[in-house]
């Protein structure tokens, strides 16, 4: 039996992964799709969505009783900063 | 002191040479130090004080280069000159400290690339610190030792990002790797300068090769943060 072993993301990886979702879907997403596309239970789902708002990366959109998440300019920006990270780190085998 | 001057019309774009060198690597330190600042790991801070040391050589020979081009009367056609060092005279002590700073910046800068992210205030570092040292003062008087002694820290590099390439398999770090072979066959060539001018000049382009192909690296990082860190060739999915 081949034992695979995957490395448990990190607490800006889960983070990165909840924004670069949003953005793909044009910027707004269901709290519902969101937590399982991120592969997150529905209390991890709270507590990083609660630290995202806090922080001003995206907000909740509440129109006509449609629950949305929405990424913010900051959000946006902070994601392309943490890919560029990203890259670099790989690059350079960081 | 021992230079070794490309040819007179090469003046102008060996000083623009060292200012576009100058710009890619202080561009390599803003991204490590903007990478610090977010994640306050200190790989990147190793890494960004490699590149700023490099920047401040670069910035020190540029300016060097510049104040010997245009106010030097002594110089000639090209080829390898040799400053008499009166340490009442304030130009010869300028190109002296100006020279040093650069060799012992590129030597130092290019030891903590190789050693990154590792620390490089370790014990074995002031070591090496110490022959780097010696050999930026020997290279005052015998202009190729620099140059020997780059190339084989870029050698080293070389293997060490050969070395990430074969793990990761990444397009950005074959760059990186063309970027340091270029730099590295450019060190060689120059140990062969002082022969001829038209030596120094192929070495010069070759080393301009190189520093656009980091620039190329460095727009490839930024833009693949923009493009939703997709590339354009990928297996797999992205979520």
């Amino acid at each position: 039996m081949v034992k695979i072993m995957v490395k448990k993301r990190s607490r800006m990886d889960i983070i990165s992964d909840m924004l670069k979702l949003i953005r793909s879907r044009e910027g707004r997403i269901k709290p519902t799709h969101l937590m399982y596309k991120a592969n997150l239970s529905h209390t991890q789902m709270n507590m990083y969505l609660g630290e995202l708002v806090e922080k001003g990366l995206v907000e909740k959109n509440c129109k006509e009783k449609i629950n949305e998440i929405v990424i913010t300019k900051k959000g946006n920006e902070f994601l392309v900063r943490y890919l560029q990270m990203k890259e670099f780190e790989g690059v350079f085998g960081l | 002191m021992n230079i070794v001057l490309p040819p007179m019309w090469f003046f102008n774009v060996d000083i623009l040479i060292e200012v576009f060198s100058f710009a890619v690597i202080s561009m390599f330190s803003f991204l490590c130090i903007k990478n610090y600042k977010l994640t306050k790991d200190k790989k990147f801070l190793y890494l960004g004080g490699s590149f700023s040391l490099m920047t401040l050589a670069q910035l020190a020979v540029t300016i060097t280069k510049a104040m010997l081009f245009y106010n030097a009367s002594f110089v000639g056609a090209g080829g390898e000159i040799v400053i008499p060092l009166n340490l009442f005279d304030f130009i010869s002590v300028f190109y002296t400290v100006g020279f040093f700073i650069y060799r012992i910046g590129i030597l130092f800068g290019l030891y903590a690339i190789y050693k990154a992210p590792k620390d490089i205030f370790e014990k074995e570092s002031l070591l090496v610190l110490y022959f780097i040292i010696i050999v930026a003062l020997f290279s005052q008087q015998i202009a190729h030792l620099f140059h020997i002694t780059a190339l084989i820290i870029l050698l080293l590099i070389i293997k060490k990002y050969y070395d990430v390439y074969r793990k990761n398999e990444d397009k950005g770090t074959l760059i990186l790797i063309s970027a340091f072979t270029g730099l590295a066959l450019s060190n060689a060539i120059f140990i062969f300068a002082r022969l001829m001018s038209p030596i120094y000049v192929t070495a010069s382009i070759i080393a301009l090769i190189s520093y656009i192909t980091l620039l190329v690296l460095i727009v490839r990082i930024l833009e693949y943060g923009k493009n939703n860190g997709k590339k354009k060739k990928q297996n797999g999915y992205n979520i």
